[in-house]
């Protein structure tokens, strides 16, 4: 034996960073196979493109970085992003929007802020948003669930569909809940649901289906200790509170507590999209504050905001606050009398 | 059941603690040779008391505690002495002290113990003595030694005594198996404790995977009101601030002590020794150790004497090398890796840990931090470990101290659980030790920067000191003076006997001058006396100041330093009082010795020498002016023009400065030389003739004294208002225009500077003349010959105006030159400068020949 310096702790606990991101990716599993089921196969082949893009762009990257690719290709936080982001997008968008999501996030949110763990931005929501802003149309088109329809796509046409011929998608899409109901024009919301007479059940069950199948899956990290509960509870119970808060004093014209939580992307970004750690607030109490800020700010655009949805946006603004959060909400240390707040020193 | 509190965090690290604990506790075979380090222990080193080559016996002590907060070490075996010298000792750095070593004679013999049988109602000064005496520390790991914390009633309320059993660590059973075998001596040693501290309540702290443990010691302690307390497996929960926590609810606060919050902590195994030590008057000899881990065939815990090399015990519990990852002293959370195993047990040394590479594998490469917090969740402290880290790393040591990086105990819980393997615990480390490094460094200079103050102020107060003696001479010479006219006043009686009366008053004057100078001089013995001490007290604060420097740069420490500051000032004080004293006795020194002056003046000498002065201070005068025009020309230069006109500007103010530096020196030189024919000049005897021209003499420098005053004070103006300008310049202008009012403030400083001692000089030369040319003047032989000395003294002047003229001549064509080049270049502003240069070198030039001239004619009238 050689005698080595090592500096203590000698001993550690066997979870490493590409088993976290594992766990995350395990995660969504529920959750995409609920929207296949009920979608169809766009997302699988949503996520599979996004994965192989993220991982070539990756590796190109590293190597005109002159980094070595392989630790970072194997710590699977590339692949988490592209996960991330083929769930987020429509089922069977067209592959060069994968391609364009996938290397805006992979190579411009990410690599070239340094690599993981420096990015200020979410990487996914930064490729969502640009695609937001540049394909506006292609980004609102969501397929319907497939139980409404006489056939469904299946995988030879949805591959075509996603490979060049997206007027075969065309057929199959129609508007969200969320998307429904912001262009509901002066219907009262009563007169909306009763217009479209399928929509609060079918489309509906679809959706809270899904949410649900991914508010398992983030239960399981918070059990497996991957997050801790702050973020979501926050987010979720910000945009609870204050969608109740309206719908109660006006339910004609805001959409219920329900509708915004276990719809649109809500529980996707309470449990996998705002926690992830490196572009959140830090300690337990600044992940209450931005996960807060984050509820409020979607309920803030999607109420009154120019899109259906708004997680990305929202997930983005408090990126940029993080930091300022993260000053001012360091907690009370062991043997002080109370916290420090900012950083400049006591008067 | 007592209700418990928790702290944050924590972590639950596989225990491994059954391994060690299969065999009951042995004792280790007998080491043949100990090496025992001078410091196991927080504080100062040990004083050794034995030499190489004296036999000594098992517990006999070899080192005294040095200081307050030290302690004793004794003998482990009977033996001889065979070195006091640099030994490797365990430390994280691998590094060497000072070791006793002693080769064992095999028998080993014990001194006689002397116990404290009666400690039930021995008081507290004779318990904590023999717990001293016995050299115990703390041995949970820090090593305070414990006869200081006994004492911690004598400043703090305490109410609770904490016994700290919780042994959170993984591996380590050396607490665990103690309590098995000894829990009735642990409990005798928690109530002597109990008997220093005085605390309403005991509480022994046991973290509940250990059971045996707990069950011996609740046997032992029934009928006591010493309270076992089971605390929940966690670690870091053996952390004295943790375990309080737990226990009382109350937390330590940051930077303070437990004896802050009414508690006192004691490691169980230190409540061990202090009963043996009490109970058998057993010196702290030898510890339990815990040899575990998988390369050991052997894994128990031994009762090892203190200094046995590692590597006899390595053998004993059959090491096999060959599978071994790492050696590790401590537990697998906080002890450090050892590079050697020819290292000793100290008293600190709780566990010798050889896991093999299933157990402990080779650290994994770290990866960058993702901000995961799971850290921030494990962190005893309350810290935002991560945080740390980006302020370790970035070398951002102020926002780290902010985030209170020195509230890290580094228990190395945010480690454990870091998934990019991050060595977060090392990243504190060296942040920790650069601040302090730091902030060592400024209290460095701090020192520094007093002792340079503290010099200041001596240098200025010895020109003050200088100053005031001059004044006294001064005094003195006005005094002469008097008497010098008191004396006509007589001569004049003896001519006029009606106003008789009147003049004899004044005659007493010098009499009473006289009479005091006699006094004075009585004085010079005691004078003599001071000045030889005052070169000694000088003497010692050279040495002092030399001392400081050396231990400074030595790296010593704190207390050394203040120590020689100590010294440097009182040998500063010491020599500002013999300054003081010295300073009063001089003063009527001074006026005894310029009373006593005497000296002669001849009248035709004094007018040739006035006439010489007075065209060297016009001289002296125009090269100033030369001066202040060249610096006027060059602080414009520097404001608007290019470098080489600044520099060739600079070359004339340089020119002008020397000619004026010149013209000083002839004026100084005029200066001086009626000193030297008044020297010159024997005392004989009187004409009245010759003390009215002297009288005139004293009229003429009476003149030029006014006049020096005038340029002194004018100088001084001058002073300070480039000052003003100076400050004007720092608060309002740019870096180029307060470097030009720096130059120029010193340029007027030493203007003024001379100026004052122009007027010194003046000051001094005549008065030893006028004093003594009215009783003594001098024969017409010594006239001339004074006379002569004036002739050479102006062709001395002569020649150093020629030099003046030619050298401002120079400076002209200088100035003419870099004109040229401007009207080259054409540019205006430029060109004018040049011109205004050229005029103020060419009034310069004018001005020296004028001096030259006006000295030619001076001579022919000499001549005439």
């Amino acid at each position: 034996m050689a005698f080595i310096r090592v500096s203590s702790p000698h001993l550690h606990r066997p979870l490493s960073t590409h088993q976290v991101m594992r766990y995350v990716i395990l995660a969504t599993l529920p959750g995409l196979a609920t929207l296949t089921y009920l979608f169809g196969w766009g997302s699988l082949i949503n996520v599979l493109l996004a994965s192989a893009f993220g991982l070539v762009f990756e590796a190109i990257v590293l190597k005109m970085r002159k980094r070595n690719p392989m630790p970072a290709l194997k710590d699977n936080s590339a692949l988490l992003t592209c996960v991330l982001l083929g769930l987020a997008l429509p089922p069977l968008a067209p592959w060069w929007m994968l391609a364009t999501g996938s290397f805006v996030a992979i190579v411009i949110a990410k690599q070239l802020y340094g690599g993981l763990g420096n990015n200020p931005f979410n990487p996914a929501m930064v490729a969502y948003a640009l695609l937001l802003i540049a394909f506006p149309v292609e980004m609102t088109q969501w397929i319907s669930p497939a139980r409404l329809l006489e056939h469904t796509p299946d995988l030879v046409s949805s591959l075509q569909a996603v490979f060049g011929h997206p007027q075969i998608a065309d057929a199959f899409t129609m508007a969200t809940p969320l998307d429904g109901f912001k262009h509901k024009g002066e219907l009262m919301a009563d007169e909306y649901w009763r217009q479209n007479a399928f929509m609060p059940e079918k489309v509906w069950e679809a959706w809270a289906l899904s949410s649900i199948a991914f508010m398992l899956g983030g239960l399981f990290l918070l059990w497996k200790k991957i997050f801790t509960w702050h973020i979501p509870v926050a987010f979720l119970g910000s945009l609870g509170l204050l969608s109740l808060l309206a719908y109660g004093a006006d339910a004609s014209n805001f959409a219920s507590p329900m509708i915004h939580l276990f719809s649109g992307a809500t529980m996707l970004g309470a449990f996998f999209i705002a926690t992830d750690p490196v572009t959140a607030a830090t300690s337990n109490k600044g992940k209450l504050w931005f996960g807060a800020g984050i509820g409020v700010l979607v309920f803030v655009i999607r109420t009154w905001g120019n899109y259906p949805d708004a997680v990305a946006f929202s997930v983005l603004l408090m990126n940029f606050a993080a930091p300022l959060i993260d000053y001012y909400s360091q907690p009370r240390s062991f043997g002080h009398k109370k916290p420090r707040k900012g950083i400049k020193h006591d008067a | 059941m007592r209700s418990l509190w928790d702290f944050h965090g924590g972590i639950h690290p596989d225990e491994n603690k059954q391994q060690s604990l299969q065999q009951p506790l042995a004792d280790a075979p007998l080491p043949k040779k100990v090496v025992l380090p001078l410091q196991q222990h927080i504080g100062a080193a040990s004083e050794p008391i034995v030499q190489v080559g004296d036999k000594v016996k098992t517990g006999q002590c070899i080192a005294k505690a040095d200081g307050f907060v030290s302690a004793n070490i004794h003998a482990s075996i009977s033996g001889t002495v065979v070195a006091i010298d640099e030994q490797p000792i365990p430390h994280p750095s691998g590094m060497s002290d000072l070791c006793i070593s002693i080769e064992s004679d095999g028998l080993d013999q014990w001194v006689d113990l002397t116990p404290v049988t009666d400690w039930q109602t021995a008081d507290t000064e004779t318990l904590i003595q023999a717990i001293a005496k016995a050299g115990i520390v703390g041995l949970g790991g820090a090593g305070f030694p414990t006869a200081v914390k006994a004492r911690t009633r004598e400043r703090h309320a305490i109410d609770t005594l904490v016994i700290n059993a919780a042994e959170c660590e993984p591996y380590i059973t050396a607490d665990d198996i103690s309590m098995q075998t000894y829990p009735e001596q642990i409990i005798i040693g928690a109530q002597i404790l109990c008997q220093l501290v005085n605390p309403s309540s005991c509480l022994i702290g046991v973290e509940d995977n250990k059971s045996d443990a707990i069950k011996a010691l609740q046997k032992a302690a029934q009928g006591t009101h010493i309270e076992v307390v089971v605390i929940p497996t966690k670690y870091p929960s053996g952390g004295e601030k943790q375990l309080i926590k737990i226990l009382t609810g109350r937390e330590v606060p940051s930077g303070g002590l437990p004896a802050d919050i009414g508690v006192v902590c004691q490691n169980v195994g230190t409540t061990l020794a202090i009963a043996q030590a009490i109970t058998l008057g057993q010196p702290l000899v030898s510890r339990v150790v815990t040899l575990t881990g998988n390369a050991f065939t052997r894994r128990q815990n031994l009762q090892v004497r203190l200094g046995t090399p590692i590597h006899e015990l390595l053998a004993y519990a059959g090491y096999n090398a060959a599978i071994a990852s790492r050696l590790v002293m401590g537990g697998p959370m906080m002890g450090f890796s050892l590079l050697s195993d020819q290292l000793p047990v100290v008293k600190t040394t709780n566990c010798i840990l050889a896991p093999t590479a299933q157990e402990f594998p080779d650290p994994e490469p770290e990866n960058p931090c993702i901000r995961c917090g799971m850290c921030e969740q494990a962190c005893p402290a309350e810290l935002l470990p991560q945080q740390l880290h980006w302020f370790a790393k970035a070398q951002e040591f102020e926002k780290a101290q902010l985030f209170n990086l020195f509230d890290c105990i580094e228990c190395g819980a945010c480690a454990y659980v870091c998934p990019s393997h991050i060595p977060l615990v090392q990243y504190y480390r060296f942040a920790k030790s650069e601040i302090r490094k730091e902030s060592e460094e400024a209290k460095k200079a701090e020192r520094a920067k007093i002792r340079f103050e503290q010099r200041q102020a001596r240098l200025e107060r010895e020109e003050a000191e200088k100053v005031a003696q001059r004044e006294a001479r001064m005094a003195a010479a006005a005094a002469a003076t008097a008497a010098k006219k008191a004396a006509e006043a007589s001569q004049s009686t003896n001519l006029d006997s009606a106003t008789g009366t009147s003049a004899h008053n004044t005659a007493a004057a010098p009499l009473a001058t006289a009479s005091h100078a006699a006094t004075s001089q009585l004085d010079e013995a005691a004078l003599k006396k001071l000045k030889i001490q005052r070169a000694a007290a000088a003497v010692a604060l050279k040495k002092a100041e030399k001392a400081l420097t050396e231990a400074k740069d030595n790296g010593v420490d704190v207390e050394t330093l203040n120590t020689l500051d100590q010294q440097l000032n009182a040998a500063q004080q010491k020599l500002n009082t013999i300054d003081q004293q010295l300073g009063k006795e001089i003063s009527p020194a001074a006026a005894t010795s310029s009373a006593n002056a005497t000296a002669s003046l001849n009248a035709g000498a004094q007018a040739e020498h006035e006439k010489a002065l007075k065209q060297a201070k016009i001289a002296a005068a125009a090269s100033k002016a030369a001066v202040k025009k060249a610096e006027k020309a060059l602080i414009h230069a520097r404001e608007n023009e290019g470098v080489e006109e600044i520099s060739a500007k600079e070359q004339a103010l340089v020119i002008a400065q020397n000619l004026a530096q010149k013209a000083a020196e002839k004026l100084e030189a005029l200066n001086q030389a009626p000193v030297a024919a008044s020297v010159a000049a024997p005392s004989q005897s009187a004409s009245t003739v010759e003390a009215n021209s002297s009288d005139t003499g004293q009229a003429e420098y009476e003149k030029a004294l006014k006049q020096a005053k005038i340029a002194a004070a004018a100088s001084k103006a001058a002073v300070k208002k480039a000052e003003k300008a100076l400050i004007h310049a720092r608060e309002n202008e740019g870096a180029e225009e307060i470097s030009a009012k720096e130059q120029a403030l010193v340029i007027a400083q030493s203007l003024a500077q001379k100026a004052a001692e122009k007027l010194e000089a003046l000051n001094q030369t005549p008065v030893a003349a006028s004093v003594a040319a009215p009783s003594q003047p001098a024969s017409t032989v010594e006239a001339n010959s004074s006379a002569e000395t004036g002739q050479a003294e102006y062709e001395k002047a002569l020649k150093q105006a020629k030099i003046a003229a030619a050298a401002s001549k120079a400076a002209v064509k200088k100035a003419e030159k870099a004109l040229a080049q401007a009207q080259e270049k054409g540019d205006a502003t430029e060109i004018d400068q040049c011109t205004d240069a050229v005029n103020s070198a060419k009034n310069k030039a004018e001005a020296a020949a004028n001096k030259l001239k006006q000295l030619t004619e001076a001579k022919a009238a000499i001549v005439e």
